[in-house]
């Protein structure tokens, strides 16, 4: 699975866990960008991302993500 | 936005509201980057809401007493701990414990974790939405339903929140507290206290629910706040409890929906079901209500396995 490919699964998952049509992908979109993103959906976000991708997190990984762009780097990370 | 700034806008918010602020100062003094959480959860409240949250705040801060940092402290401890429960259960789809015996052995019997639980808790009735929009939900729609001077039992009283608000809201002349611990009763007797009930018709006593035996006692009101989802067999509890509801009286259930806190075992994942645990147990529910985490709607809740508290008001069927 290739970067774009990543981002475009990546951004169907955000917008179903944080109930928003159009999600804009940009690197350094964060959780102050969008509405519903709380430290509740959070954890429902990770967990359909580890799903997804059929990786997982740990708790250091999940508190450091600064950004969309470090998770997507994590994900390609975990993939190989 | 920065911390600073979500502080000044939680100090506009609150301006009308003086326990709120207080309460929400102390806490976000210890945990800054909390200011836009709380200012979420209060912005989406009534003004009715406020008010109770208001009303419930002030005593909250007579609760904690000199402990006010530390309370604020042991909340966030409790927020932590609920992001890892929260985690788990979004991975595995159950509760982490499944038995009273498992939660016994690695909650219950933990003295020092169960003292910053109930500490945690104590705030977390005015700054989770989902708390406090039950709270508000039993002060506007029980008053009705129970006669004034009548008789009140709450079992597993805790905090003593909801026996002094049906003292003082609705008009009711006697407390009891039903609890399995003598240290749990204690402080339910000093929260009153410290709340300013106080006197002989206050009355508290062990007692395990599923050895009630039918001694012709009865209550205008019966609360079980976040009580059934703790239980092997919560039917077999409410069988027990039935006969204790007077002929005119009511059952209060606040009950939990995808809540995996520490000590929860049975795992209800829509009020369907919490309304069945409540028939099942020979009741007919009168009202029901679905209070969501941080007022999400409730479709969007149950889709995504969030947190949501049903409080339902039920008389013997």
């Amino acid at each position: 699975m290739d970067r774009e490919q990543v981002i475009s699964r990546l951004v169907e998952l955000m917008e179903d866990a944080f109930d928003e049509d159009d999600i804009a992908y940009s690197d350094d979109l964060t959780a102050d960008d969008i509405e519903e993103w709380d430290s509740l959906s959070n954890v429902r976000f990770i967990v359909s991302v580890e799903q997804a991708f059929g990786v997982r997190f740990t708790v250091g990984e999940i508190e450091g993500f600064a950004n969309v762009g470090e998770l997507v780097a994590k994900i390609l990370e975990k993939l190989g | 936005m920065t911390t600073g700034d979500d502080l000044a806008a939680l100090r506009t918010q609150l301006a009308r509201w003086p326990n709120l602020l207080a309460l929400s100062e102390v806490v976000v003094e210890t945990w800054p980057e909390h200011a836009g959480y709380l200012s979420k959860s209060f912005d989406v409240r009534s003004e009715g809401m406020m008010a109770t949250s208001d009303h419930v705040a002030r005593a909250m801060l007579l609760l904690a007493g000199d402990r006010k940092a530390q309370v604020a402290a042991d909340y966030r401890w409790l927020c932590d701990r609920i992001r890892e429960e929260e985690l788990e259960f979004a991975r595995s789809g159950h509760y982490r414990y499944s038995s009273f015996e498992q939660t016994n052995a690695h909650v219950y019997s933990n003295d020092d974790f169960m003292e910053r639980y109930m500490h945690g808790l104590l705030y977390s009735h005015v700054l989770w939405y989902m708390h406090a929009s039950s709270l508000h939900f039993f002060r506007q729609r029980l008053e009705a339903r129970v006669p004034r001077g009548g008789r009140v039992l709450e079992v597993g009283s805790g905090h003593g929140l909801l026996l002094y608000l049906a003292l003082t809201d609705f008009g009711l002349s006697e407390a009891h507290g039903w609890d399995l611990s003598e240290v749990s009763l204690a402080q339910t007797r000093h929260a009153l206290k410290t709340l300013g009930a106080e006197g002989d018709n206050l009355h508290f006593r062990i007692q395990d629910m599923h050895q009630v035996q039918p001694d012709g006692e009865t209550y205008d009101l019966v609360i079980l706040s976040h009580i059934l989802e703790h239980l092997d067999d919560p039917v077999e509890a409410l069988q027990k409890m039935r006969g204790a509801v007077s002929k005119k009286g009511v059952l209060f259930v606040n009950v939990p929906l995808n809540a995996p806190m520490p000590d929860h075992v049975i795992l209800l994942e829509n009020p369907d079901m919490a309304a069945d645990l409540l028939v099942k147990g020979g009741f007919r529910i009168v009202e029901m209500a679905t209070h969501t985490t941080q007022a999400k709607r409730i479709s969007q809740a149950l889709r995504q396995k969030i947190a949501v508290t049903c409080s339902i008001i039920a008389e013997p069927a």
